[in-house]
């Protein structure tokens, strides 16, 4: 018996479940009954491996103990994210899903990969790789795999419900274990067929977890084929004797013929050699007939194709085995070297570490005590020419200043990972070999295959030929580094598809499309900010915007952070420091817009995010007499002195007739409030009485009506252009504010109907949802809506909602949803506004690209304009003025973290970077004055049953006056309904109606004022 | 637009009822058993005419009568002219009038309290208070007729008179209780010479003869409204007490006479 060679593999890693797979395999297999040493054992060698991941484990305990075990019998590690595979699970005979749980993470070959309940036992969580608190499957539900739209396996059967589980006993779907018979290869894709879990599962009493974690399969591992797994001197030896003989085992018996090796060195020359060994063994020995010369560096190469498995000689290497050796004596620069490439390999981690001798170009460096990366990039002369393995590596000099740039240096230190980059530490020895060397830079181009794709330029001299865009720079002021994007600036996922499977697509598509530029130092707040546009420092009058771009950058393609935590490891082209790289020059591709894109019309209205405009520096409370808090805005009245400038600076150039400001100080409408604050300055420009504010707790005689977060929004308006009309009205019930939640989340809406002088009317509605920073008692869903989407889609309910009950009392149908949606575009909550024919007018006015935002170095909108359907004809323009998104951060008027020098240098009193989010301006042009006098509303009950009386809401004014007489013609024949009102009602008058059968009906209501004007309204309802 | 395939009825009809006018019997019975029977054939020989607009098929509710936080109407009637027929050629007395309330539909109505008025009506308001009534309760079921005596109210001919309810100056009224009063569709116009009326502003009755009331009428809406006028002036219980003495006897004598 040969069975433990059958387990050596020549493969750097073994998962242990495959070997624990292929164990059990063999043990069901018959056996030889006599071994015969000559003629090994037969191997593991199934033929029908696994072409898709399947079910493997399927958990229905107690309480919520449910997990899924999906198996990979595929012989490759599976990305589950990348091949957007997906557990959905149908409840009750559904033939839609009620959940779905998009997987993520990876699954080893012949490894497993649990999913389970989050609130399943710990037992069970220990073996989780992903766990999912959703209302989980019971035995009488479906529950499937999905590969993208690929159904690729399924317990139970979809669209029927068994009652209470199929099967039956132990091997049922309810309160048991099932666990795929071993003999299974493939899931169960036909999702509509009759389900007996007999068939293919054995079953196991509730919350057995014994199987948990490790499947056993009689087929899904690979063919094996033979490896070398051992060498004499060791891959990258150094100081190898010249005379030495060259060892070489195998990962079983093999059949050896032909030129089966080869061995070469630099000064000596191809060599021959007797074998020891034969032709069919495990290990060999090869004695070279001539010995190796002094300090060269030689090559033994073991050709696949001359190697065969001894029991099966069909089946021969993968691939070749290289061996590199250097060779004892000679002078440094003369004698052998390991070169970079085979210290790098083609993994993740060097291939070869501990003590080598190396030999490379020097094409970055970066020495010098910190902030310096303190060390040197070289790269070998010529490389492997395998594009697969990098060609340099990172030598750590601590404070030494060693080399320069073009040098050959010859290096001995200590091979290894540092922060998972390839370095030498511990360096013995640095010989400059000779100088003026140079490296063509190998040509990166994106978006790249995979997110560890440039792991095969670590090191290296890359030429980044692309014109590549400014898609990040938050992160410029801190550390010196922006990130670049291929084809343009990367759109936010969810502001341009929809949530799920389509913005996680979009989102993996944009990761293999950026990467990062760095300074050459890890410098934190660096002065100067070396990138700016045209290869000049960045400061406020010389920007550099997102969209701007560079284009050819040389640099070296470093694996490492830029000193901080918050800068993460991560790959990073570093110019300055370069052989042939130098700051970039950033093309101001994306000019600044001195002013807003002309919208057109005769009113302008606006809303803008001004990112905590408080007045007060200490002290600051949860509103009018709430406990304390934070003051978010400035910290200083220094700071307050640099931030009001570039305030008024936008608000002027927006010029806005009506204005929704969001994330003002909440602390009421004084002589020394915030809004008061606001509109003084205002008007000091724009001139006396130019600006003033709308008194939101005055006008509904509350205290803290918007809230008692420490912000709220309000509304400034230019009296001469318009006056308020109507009730001034608030949205801050409980179910809009906590969205759902067990405290305040969302900042309570302010409405306010406006005139202009001819009588024409609009409604705007300033809002500020919830934000995705911090976690709502829902966790995110991992849909790309980010934290809190269920609060925002609450609060956007309730405000749908409101606005049909004219909160303003105006009846106007003229209504302008503006603010911090705190959602982007495809998001649940703009869905919920749009399907209640509110028009988003960024979408319709700009496109999809539309942005005044950027998170994460992806852009899109937050700040809205949703036009009721009666009001976009009106509209002559939207913009999203961008000065501040595109804008760096660091320009803002913050003191934080800045020298004297850039504290005059980085701020100026222009409205750029004033907020973090562009403002929006729409034009309108209103049709004069509103037409219906009366006003007439028509509520109908949300739904009409035949025989079932329901009311309609009737509500009316008029400027003429008392009385009103009603009439309601049911359509249905019955008589009509009449009445007379000697007031106008301040809530809509219900009158009931029973229908006596199903079917459409058109209802009309008439109203009549005092002066005999009528207003008519007809509507179609279906009776069911 | 047609409001309504109905029009609204008018009846306004001379009744000649013989010696046996209702009220008059019951009034001349009671006589007759105080003083005895020579006194019964002054009453008993009234004629009378009703005015009636409307009927309980016709009506609609008008409202809200009441008190309303947010405001209601505090006084609502139907002005007319004493009739032109040959009953009332000459004197004519009011001796009583109704109106119909509904509880409201759309607002509480407990609580509700109301007076009834007869006053001269100047086109705007309400002048000279002729009559006035006790207090009464509110409707308690839809088209509640509220009838209200006012022994003989002498009308002069070529003024316009209003009858009208009211809660101005009740005290002790709830801030929500409001009736719909029953009111009548017209086109035509199913009473020439008035129409309903109403103001919402108004808390004395003062008020209601100073200021001008919010809707002074039109041809099309008119109150169900029933009043009976006689030609000669009925004498209520309490007045048959006064025809104890000689002298008032003597003094409805010759105001017969007169008439």
């Amino acid at each position: 018996m040969h069975i433990p060679k059958l387990f050596t593999r020549s493969w750097r890693v073994l998962p242990t479940a495959v070997i624990a797979a292929m164990l059990a395999a063999c043990a069901d297999r018959p056996m030889p009954t006599s071994a015969v040493p000559e003629i090994p054992a037969p191997r593991l060698d199934v033929a029908s491996a696994a072409t898709e991941l399947f079910f493997s484990e399927y958990i229905e305990g107690s309480s919520n103990n449910k997990a899924l075990e999906i198996y990979n019998g595929t012989g490759s590690a599976i990305d589950l994210a990348a091949g957007q595979y997906k557990v959905l699970m149908y409840n009750n005979g559904a033939v839609t899903p009620n959940v779905t749980i998009n997987l993520t993470g990876t699954v080893p070959a012949g490894g497993v990969f649990v999913i389970a309940h989050g609130s399943a036992n710990a037992g069970i969580l220990a073996k989780a790789n992903q766990t999912n608190s959703a209302g989980w499957f019971n035995g009488n539900d479906a529950v499937s795999l999905v590969k993208g739209n690929t159904t690729l396996d399924v317990i139970g059967q979809i669209g029927n419900n068994p009652g209470t589980e199929w099967g039956t006993g132990l091997t049922s779907t309810a309160d048991n274990t099932l666990r795929r018979k071993s003999s299974i290869c493939t899931g169960d894709a036909n999702s509509s067929d009759a389900f007996n879990p007999a068939t293919e599962w054995d079953g196991f009493a509730t919350d057995n977890i014994d199987g948990l974690g490790a499947h056993t399969a009689t087929c899904g591992t690979v063919t094996l084929a033979p490896a070398v797994s051992s060498t004499t001197p060791t891959a990258g030896a150094g100081n190898v004797a010249a005379a030495s003989d060259i060892a070489v085992t195998f990962t079983m018996p093999v059949t050896v013929s032909g030129t089966w090796y080869t061995i070469s060195c630099t000064n000596s020359g191809a060599h021959a050699a007797t074998v020891t060994g034969g032709t069919t063994n495990s290990s060999f020995t090869l004695n070279p007939t001539t010995d190796f010369a002094a300090g060269e560096a030689c090559t033994v190469t073991i050709v696949a194709a001359q190697v065969v498995d001894a029991a099966n000689p069909t089946v021969a290497m993968t691939a070749n085995h290289v061996l590199n050796f250097s060779t004892l004596g000679g002078n440094t620069c003369s004698s052998g070297f390991t070169p970079t490439y085979a210290i790098q390999g083609s993994g993740a981690s060097a291939a070869i570490t501990g003590t080598v001798t190396t030999q490379g170009v020097v094409v970055g460096d970066f020495e010098g005590a910190q902030p310096a990366l303190r060390g040197f990039y070289i790269q070998d002369q010529t490389g492997d020419g395998n594009a697969a393995t990098s060609d340099g590596l990172f030598v750590f000099n601590n404070t030494n200043n060693s080399v320069s740039l073009g040098d050959v240096v010859r290096v001995t230190g200590t091979a290894g990972e540092f922060q998972e980059q390839t370095q030498i530490s511990n360096v013995t020895d640095i010989t400059v070999c000779s100088s003026g060397a140079t490296i063509t830079p190998t040509d990166v181009t994106f978006p790249v295959a995979s997110s560890t794709f440039l792991e095969r330029y670590e090191g290296m001299l890359v030429r980044l030929p692309q014109s590549l865009y400014v898609t990040e720079h938050f992160q410029l002021g801190r550390f010196g580094q922006v990130v670049m994007s291929v084809n343009a600036r990367q759109m936010q996922p969810t502001n341009v598809v929809a949530p799920g499977a389509a913005a996680a697509a979009l989102q993996a598509q944009n990761n293999l499309g950026r990467i990062i530029i760095d300074d050459a130092t890890n410098d934190q707040n660096p002065d100067p900010i070396v990138f700016g546009r045209g290869g000049n420092p960045l400061s406020a009058s010389n920007t550099l915007r997102g969209g701007d771009v560079a284009t050819g950058i040389v640099g070296i393609m470093t694996y490492t952070w830029s000193g901080n935590e918050a800068s993460g490891n991560a790959y990073r082209v570093r110019p300055i420091g370069a052989m042939g790289g130098g700051v970039p020059n950033f093309v101001a591709t994306n000019a600044r817009p001195m002013a807003p894109t002309s919208v057109g019309g005769t009113l302008r209205v606006s809303s803008f995010n001004v990112l905590n405009y408080f007045n007060s520096f200490s002290g600051c409370t949860y509103g009018v007499g709430g406990g304390s808090t934070d003051c978010r805005g400035a910290d200083s009245q220094t700071e307050f002195n640099r931030q009001v400038p570039k305030t008024i600076s936008a608000l002027m150039g927006l010029n806005a007739d009506v204005l929704g400001i969001v994330e003002i100080e909440n602390d009421g409408y004084g002589a020394n409030s915030a809004i008061a604050h606001l509109v003084a300055q205002l008007n000091a420009q724009a001139g006396a009485n130019t600006y003033a504010f709308i008194n939101a707790d005055a006008a509904t005689s509350q205290t803290n009506s918007l809230g008692t977060d420490a912000i709220k929004v309000a509304l400034i308006y230019k009296p001469a252009r318009v006056t308020p009309v109507g009730n001034t009205s608030v949205l801050n019930t409980v179910a809009f504010v906590n969205g759902g939640d067990g405290a305040p989340r969302n900042r309570p809406a302010l409405a306010q109907a406006f005139q202009q002088a001819d009588g024409a009317r609009f409604i705007a509605v300033v809002n500020h949802f919830k934000s995705k920073g911090s976690a709502c008692n829902a966790p995110d869903a991992g849909d790309g809506q980010a934290n809190c989407n269920a609060v925002r889609v609450a609060a956007a309910t309730q405000l749908r909602n409101w606005l049909t009950t004219d909160p303003t009392g105006t009846g106007d149908p003229d209504v302008l949803i503006l603010g911090d949606l705190n959602a982007y575009a495809k998001e649940d909550p703009i869905m919920v506004l749009r399907n209640a024919g509110f028009i988003d007018l960024l979408e319709s006015r700009i496109g999809p690209n539309a942005y005044s935002y950027a998170f994460d170095g992806q852009w899109g909108y937050l700040d809205h304009a949703m036009a009721s359907s009666s009001i976009a004809a009106q509209i002559t323009g939207v913009t999203s003025w961008h000065i501040n998104a595109d804008e760096p951060n660091i320009l803002d008027y913050n003191t934080d973290y800045k020298s004297a020098a850039q504290i005059a240098s980085l701020t100026d009193g222009s409205a750029f970077r004033s907020s973090d989010h562009d403002p929006v301006l729409i034009g309108l042009t209103l049709t004069s004055p509103v037409v219906n006098d009366p006003s007439l509303t028509v509520t109908p009950p949300a739904s009409w049953t035949a025989g079932v009386s329901a009311s309609l809401g009737v509500k009316f004014s008029s400027t003429k006056g008392a009385p009103y007489t009603v009439r309601i013609n049911w359509g249905d024949s019955t008589p009509n309904t009449q009445f007379v009102s000697t007031v106008a009602p301040t809530a809509p008058l219900l009158r009931p109606h029973t229908y006596a059968t199903a079917g459409s009906h058109t209802v009309t209501v008439s109203v009549t004022d005092r002066s005999g004007a009528s207003t008519t309204q007809t509507l179609t309802i279906t009776v069911q | 637009m047609s409001f309504s395939t109905n029009l609204p009825t008018l009846t306004m009809f001379t009744s000649r009822k013989p010696n046996f006018f209702a009220r008059s019997v019951a009034l001349a019975a009671t006589a007759a058993a105080l003083l005895g029977s020579a006194i019964a054939p002054a009453a008993a020989g009234a004629q009378s005419t009703s005015l009636t607009i409307g009927s309980a098929s016709e009506a609609f509710p008008m409202g809200p009568f009441g008190t309303l936080p947010g405001g209601a109407t505090v006084a609502m009637g139907q002005t007319f002219t004493r009739p032109y027929d040959a009953i009332c050629a000459l004197t004519c007395y009011m001796q009583d009038f109704s109106f119909w309330l509904s509880p409201s539909t759309d607002h509480a109505s407990a609580g509700l309290r109301l007076k009834a008025y007869v006053a001269e009506w100047d086109g705007t308001k309400a002048t000279n208070v002729l009559y006035s009534s006790e207090e009464r309760v509110g409707p308690t079921v839809a088209s509640q007729q509220f009838t209200f005596g006012t022994s003989s109210l002498s009308l002069n001919a070529g003024t316009q008179y209003i009858a009208f309810l009211s809660i101005v100056g009740l005290n002790g009224l709830p801030g929500t209780a409001a009736a719909d009063m029953d009111a009548i569709f017209g086109d035509p116009d199913p009473y020439a010479n008035g129409a309903l009326v109403y103001t919402n502003n108004g808390a004395i009755i003062g008020d209601l003869t100073s200021t001008d009331w919010e809707w002074a009428g039109d041809t099309m809406i008119d109150a169900r409204f029933d009043a009976t006028f006689t030609s000669t002036a009925v004498p209520e219980p309490s007045s048959l007490v006064l025809l104890a003495t000689g002298a008032s006897v003597l003094l409805f004598m010759a105001r017969r006479e007169r008439a």
